[in-house]
Formats: C-alpha cells, sequence, structure tokens
C-alpha cells in the first residue's frame, strides 16, 4: 500500500510536471515581438460543414484525506477497514458531435470516465445530451430528445432549476447530464421597455427507464417558462406541474444596476415539499409543506479585474439545526446495527448543503502580478447556521492553446455536530489537465 | 423689411460658409459617413484576434460576427477549440455571455474582456461609433479630420475619443480612447484598406496597443463581410445558444 505522503507527492509531480514547460507555452510562439508585420486572414478555413465535432480529454488526480473521528465517516465506514486517505487517478473523455443541414440540427454529447483507487478500476458512460432540434422561422422551434437545460440566475445555487439536476456548489461548471423532453420554444422582440418576451413549453415523461431519475411516480410532466427583457432586466417565471414530482412555482431576476455590477436572485415555491426525517428512535418521519427557497447574489468586477461572486441561499427544504444535531447524536451513539439502519435513511443528509442558510463567495483574480493567463481564485461556502465552512483556492491556468489546468484544494472546517465538522473528508487536493479538441 | 433683412442674413450665411469651409463641417454627419464606410447597418463578417506579448508568444482567436441596426449584436467564437461556441450578445447597453458547458448565459460589462490582451468586450462588440458618441468639435488639418467625440451616456467603455478620419475615403485612420479622468485607455489603428463585398471599401486591419499594457498589442483582422438582414430575435438570449446556425 502506498503511504499517504507518496500519494500527495505523486498527485504534486503530476501536475509540477503538467506546468513545468509553461515558460515555453503559446500558439505560434516566435523569439520576440515583430512590430511591422504584415497580417492575412482568409476565413474560408472556417467555413461551416455540416458535420462538426470537438470536446475535450482530461486527466485528473486527487487525493482525500478522511476525517476518522466525523459522523459521515463513521457511518460510511463502520463495517469496513479504511485508510486515513484516498487517492484517485482518472482520466474522462467529453466528445460532441453536431450535424446541421438547414434549419434541422442534431446534437450529441457523451462523457466516458474512468478511474483507479485503491487498485480498483471503475468506468462509465453517460450520454449527456442527444438531440433533435428544428428552427422553423427565428421566433419558433422545437426539440426533442436528451437535453440540457439551466434555468436560473444563480451561481453556485439554482432553486428554479425544476427540469436540471442539481449542480454541484463546489463546482458548479461541471458538465451535467439532460433529462429526455420536448421543448418548444417562442420568442418575440419587441419595441420600447419590453425588449423580447419568450416561451418555453417542455414535456418531461417519466416512464420505465426514460427519466427515471426525475420521480418515482411515472407521469407525463410539463413545465413552462417566460421570460422577459424588461427595461434593461431579465425576468424569468417558470412553473412546473404536480406529476413526478410536486408542483413548484418561481421567478428569477438578473440586471447591471452598475457597469461593473451585477444583481441577481431566484424565488421558488415548491408545494408538498417532503422532509425525511430521522427520529430519536432511530425511525424515519416524512413531514410534509410548502417550502420556499431563495437566493439573492451580486458578481461584481473591480477595477484592477478581480471578480467577486457573493450569494445568499436559502433552502427552505433543508434540515434545522436541531434536526441537523439530533442526527449527529444519533450517529454518534449508534450500535453496529443501528449505524446500517441509519446508512440506509440519511441520503438526504449526505446531499450538499442540506441545512437552510448559506453564503458563498467566490473571489477570482485575472492575471494577478502581471502573471499571464494565470487566474487564482478562492471560494468558500459558509453554513450560516453552524458556522462550519470550506475554503477551496485554486489556480487555472490557461496558457498553451486549447490546454487548461486547473490545481485546487478543498479545506473543511467546522466544530463537532456542524454540518462541514462532520463531513467525510478533511481536506481533498485534486488537479485537472483539459486538452479541448 | 422683414423679408428683405432675412434674405440678407442668408446671403451672408452662405457666404459665410463658402469663405470658410471648416465652418461647414458637421461633425455628426462625417461620423455617420465614417461608420457606413466601416460596414453597412446590418451585415456578417469574420474577425481573427490576435494577442501578442511583448516576448512575441500570441494567443489567436475567430469569430464570427453578426449585427443589426443601431444596437444589435453577436459575436460567436470558432476558434480555439477550448473557445468553441462561446457567444456574447449585445442589446443596447446590456451584454451576455454564453459558454456552452456553463449552458445559461450570464450578464457582463463592456470594460471586462471575454478573450484577454488589449480588446475589450466593447472592442468585440461594437456598435456604429455615432450611437454612442456625439462629436463635440472637429478641425482639418491636411487630409485628415480630427474629430472630439463625448461618450453619450455613462455605460459606454471610453469616455472620450480622439478620431483621425481620412478627408477622401472618410475612414479612421487612428482613434485615441480616454476615461473619464482624461487617462489614454488605448490606441486603435487602423490600416490596409481591401475591398469587401458589396463594394465596401474599408481598413482590414485594426491594432491597438495601451500605455496600461506596455509592450502588448492586440490586431483584429477582417473577412468576409457582407451586407445580410436578420430577423430581431435572433438577438436574444433565447437564440444566442444557436447562432452558430445562422452561418
Amino acid at each position: 500500500m502506498i503511504r499517504f505522503r507518496s500519494r500527495v507527492g505523486i498527485v504534486l509531480f503530476f501536475f509540477l510536471f503538467l506546468i513545468h514547460p509553461l515558460p515555453a507555452s503559446g500558439e505560434d510562439s516566435q523569439g520576440g515581438a515583430d512590430w511591422s508585420e504584415e497580417f492575412t486572414f482568409d476565413a474560408g478555413e472556417f467555413k461551416k460543414s455540416p458535420f462538426e465535432w470537438g470536446g475535450f480529454l482530461q486527466l485528473n488526480a486527487s487525493h482525500t484525506r478522511f476525517h476518522k473521528g466525523s459522523s459521515f465517516y463513521r457511518l460510511n465506514f463502520f463495517d469496513q477497514d479504511q485508510d486515513a486517505g484516498k487517492s484517485l487517478a482518472g482520466i474522462s473523455l467529453q466528445p460532441d458531435l453536431t450535424w446541421q443541414e438547414g434549419s434541422f440540427k442534431a446534437f450529441a454529447s457523451a462523457s466516458l470516465e474512468g478511474s483507479a483507487s485503491e487498485g480498483e478500476w471503475e468506468d462509465d458512460f453517460t450520454l449527456l445530451e442527444g438531440y433533435a432540434s428544428w428552427q422553423a422561422t427565428p421566433k419558433f422551434s422545437l426539440s426533442a430528445g436528451k437535453t440540457l437545460l439551466r434555468w436560473g440566475k444563480g451561481y453556485a445555487f439554482s432553486p428554479v432549476a425544476f427540469v436540471s439536476r442539481d449542480k454541484n456548489p463546489s463546482d458548479p461548471d461541471l458538465a451535467l447530464e439532460g433529462f429526455w423532453i420536448v421543448a418548444a420554444d417562442l420568442v418575440y422582440s419587441l419595441p420600447g421597455t419590453l425588449k423580447t418576451l419568450a416561451f418555453t413549453g417542455i414535456l418531461l415523461p417519466v416512464d420505465g427507464d426514460v427519466n427515471e431519475d426525475f420521480g418515482q411516480e411515472e407521469d407525463l410532466n410539463w413545465a413552462g417558462k417566460i421570460y422577459l427583457l424588461w427595461h434593461d432586466t431579465d425576468i424569468d417565471l417558470m412553473a412546473l406541474s404536480k406529476g413526478s414530482r410536486t408542483s413548484r412555482y418561481g421567478a428569477d431576476f438578473s440586471l447591471n444596476i452598475l457597469s461593473n455590477l451585477e444583481v441577481h436572485g431566484e424565488w421558488s415555491l415548491v408545494s408538498d415539499s417532503t422532509r425525511k426525517v430521522i427520529a430519536p428512535d432511530y425511525s424515519a418521519t416524512v413531514k410534509t409543506s410548502d417550502a420556499q427557497n431563495y437566493l439573492l447574489g451580486i458578481r461584481y468586477l473591480t477595477p484592477a479585474e478581480t471578480t467577486f461572486i457573493i450569494e445568499y441561499y436559502r433552502n427552505g427544504q433543508g434540515y434545522t439545526e436541531e434536526e441537523t444535531e439530533t442526527f449527529f447524536v444519533l450517529v454518534e451513539d449508534a450500535t453496529q446495527t443501528q449505524l446500517g439502519e441509519l446508512r440506509d435513511l440519511s441520503a438526504p443528509y449526505q446531499k450538499p448543503n442540506f441545512m437552510r442558510d448559506y453564503l458563498y463567495i467566490r473571489a477570482s483574480q485575472k492575471e494577478p502580478f502581471g502573471w499571464l493567463y494565470l487566474t487564482p481564485a478562492i471560494t468558500s461556502i459558509l453554513n450560516i447556521d453552524d458556522g462550519s465552512y470550506n475554503v477551496i483556492p485554486e489556480i487555472l491556468y490557461t496558457g498553451v492553446t486549447n490546454l487548461e489546468l486547473r490545481f485546487r484544494l478543498n479545506l473543511l472546517a467546522g466544530e463537532e455536530g456542524t454540518e462541514y465538522g462532520e463531513k467525510l473528508n478533511r481536506w481533498k487536493v485534486e488537479g485537472r489537465a483539459r486538452y479541448f479538441f | 423689411m422683414k423679408t428683405k433683412s432675412l434674405k440678407t442674413a442668408i446671403l451672408i450665411l452662405l457666404l459665410g460658409m463658402w469663405a470658410f469651409p471648416a465652418l461647414a463641417l458637421d461633425g455628426n454627419e462625417i461620423l455617420l459617413k465614417v461608420d457606413r464606410n466601416l460596414n453597412p447597418e446590418s451585415y456578417e463578417m469574420y474577425r481573427k484576434l490576435i494577442n501578442i506579448e511583448p516576448d512575441g508568444t500570441r494567443k489567436e482567436f475567430v469569430l464570427y460576427t453578426v449585427k443589426k441596426g443601431r444596437d444589435k449584436m453577436i459575436a460567436l467564437f470558432l476558434s480555439p477549440a477550448s473557445e468553441k461556441g462561446r457567444a456574447t450578445l449585445r442589446q443596447e447597453d446590456n451584454m451576455w455571455l454564453y459558454i456552452p458547458n456553463v449552458g445559461k448565459p450570464i450578464r457582463i460589462t463592456s470594460l471586462q474582456s471575454v478573450v484577454g490582451g488589449v480588446f475589450n468586450n466593447s472592442d468585440l462588440l461594437r456598435l456604429d461609433y455615432s450611437v454612442e458618441y456625439e462629436v463635440t468639435s472637429i478641425r482639418e488639418e491636411g487630409d485628415l479630420y480630427h474629430l472630439d467625440l463625448k461618450a453619450k451616456t455613462g455605460a459606454v467603455a471610453y469616455d472620450r475619443l480622439e478620431m483621425s478620419v481620412s478627408t477622401e475615403a472618410l475612414i479612421p485612420v487612428t482613434i485615441k480612447c480616454f476615461a473619464s479622468t482624461g487617462l489614454l485607455i488605448k490606441t486603435l489603428h487602423y490600416s490596409q484598406i481591401k475591398e469587401f463585398a458589396d463594394g465596401i471599401l474599408r481598413p482590414s486591419v485594426l491594432e491597438t496597443d495601451s500605455p496600461l499594457q506596455k509592450g502588448y498589442r492586440s490586431v483584429m483582422l477582417f473577412s468576409d463581410i457582407k451586407a445580410r438582414e436578420f430577423a430581431d430575435e435572433v438577438f436574444t438570449l433565447n437564440y444566442l445558444p444557436k447562432v452558430d446556425e445562422l452561418r
């Protein structure tokens, strides 16, 4: 078994190796600037062909250091031997293919992932999207197939994303898998203060293997979204019918109140939202109530090109501090048999950000100190209810054309009995290299 | 009596205009002509952007651009592969960026730069100069008009421009861009006049440098500029992910 220090060393070596050739980076590197150079450009080589493909190949490596005294460590590993840490090396390919002829288009994007950890190899294939569309007129289009819809204006959280899978707030830009839907899009441009009015209608069936993870009830669900560009403000109103999920309604907005300050918000009402709460006698009670989720955020760009994203998120469907404390005490006091029962019941408690009030803060600085193509950033998610938090420093390098290198550390901190204090991990270091083609 | 005085006044005015032609110059009219000489009001075009660092290292981007009327514009990245599919939309002072992986448009500002280098978003999504600026003074010197331009609103990226325009071709030669503090932000240099489709005769190269980024420069090359009409609905967030279908 490789010792922990060696594993961290491998991860660091991997990235130092990738970063080492940076001084020679850049497309068409030259020995010096030629200020009298004649430039030419022929767009002919960029003319469109019916078939186009692209995507990226990714290598990634990570090491996770477990928090052995935490509730989630005890819950997940009480019946097995587990090292203090876990290293993982992975490779993934995310290709996409587009075909277009006139107003008809077909698009497919897939993810092929393989990873090795503790001597075991796992692989996975996921069709992220696969749909056909018809742009009948610039005003009207129809599409059918597996489609990713990202409703909402929030960066880390999106309470109004009724027809999407949950994004990871610690890495919200990661690709997500779509759902099988039929969609119609109708859009009008208008003179005056209401500049755009658009309607999107969605049919989403849950039947057998189709969209089985959208909800347990087989049904033909519909959703709709109205978009307005009104007084230079983006406004969306959305709804999801009662079916495989309970009905829900929402709204969002985004506007620039200054040229370098954007404000956004989301609100949603989830009817008959259910929460599985574990009682002190280790039984699960399902609590049903209408829940309101909302978000208010800003994006601010300073003259020195530091971008701040700050979002407050209220998760009305989350657990209260009391319910969470009860759960952690139960895990602490549980026998082996009770831990087995708890593990089966605890899925909702193991979701990211399962409590009520959060503050997301991200600051990124473009090319500080003249370091070209480097963007350092620091992100933190604070659980306002219990004061626990994570901190994610990261560095992104894009100096080599079509190559993106990212290195990040995820540190978790919190008292005993708090969300981040009881997480499985104490810290995680990870790096990835993406080559786009 | 009144009619006679009016006739005399008009005569004096006409004589004055003949005697002092510079007084007859209408800066805003010249600016309108400059705009139309640079491109039709609605058009499509391809552009290559080259960012050049002091050591000669380069980054190149290719964009497909469409514009309609006075205030609607889209730029779609075709190359490099890491940027392909990104699209920026401008509607008056509103700007959005769509990134395929992120999947939803986000609002951006004119002073940001989605490509790095000396060009910022307002250079990439530049509307007609006459839409954003008012000519405050004009003078003729040799074969150039010198126009002083003032931004019509505070949302415009540069508060003031000093534009030198060829008197013969009515095409800009250099444009100095200033902040409201008077600080020179960058200088744009148009060159290499070339004939495009529909008889458009205009510079095919735009270079820029900035005292704020000494040693760096960015170059924009123009190709396949064609007049083309688009529906208004093309310039909406709903259409933004589909812009490539216009090509």
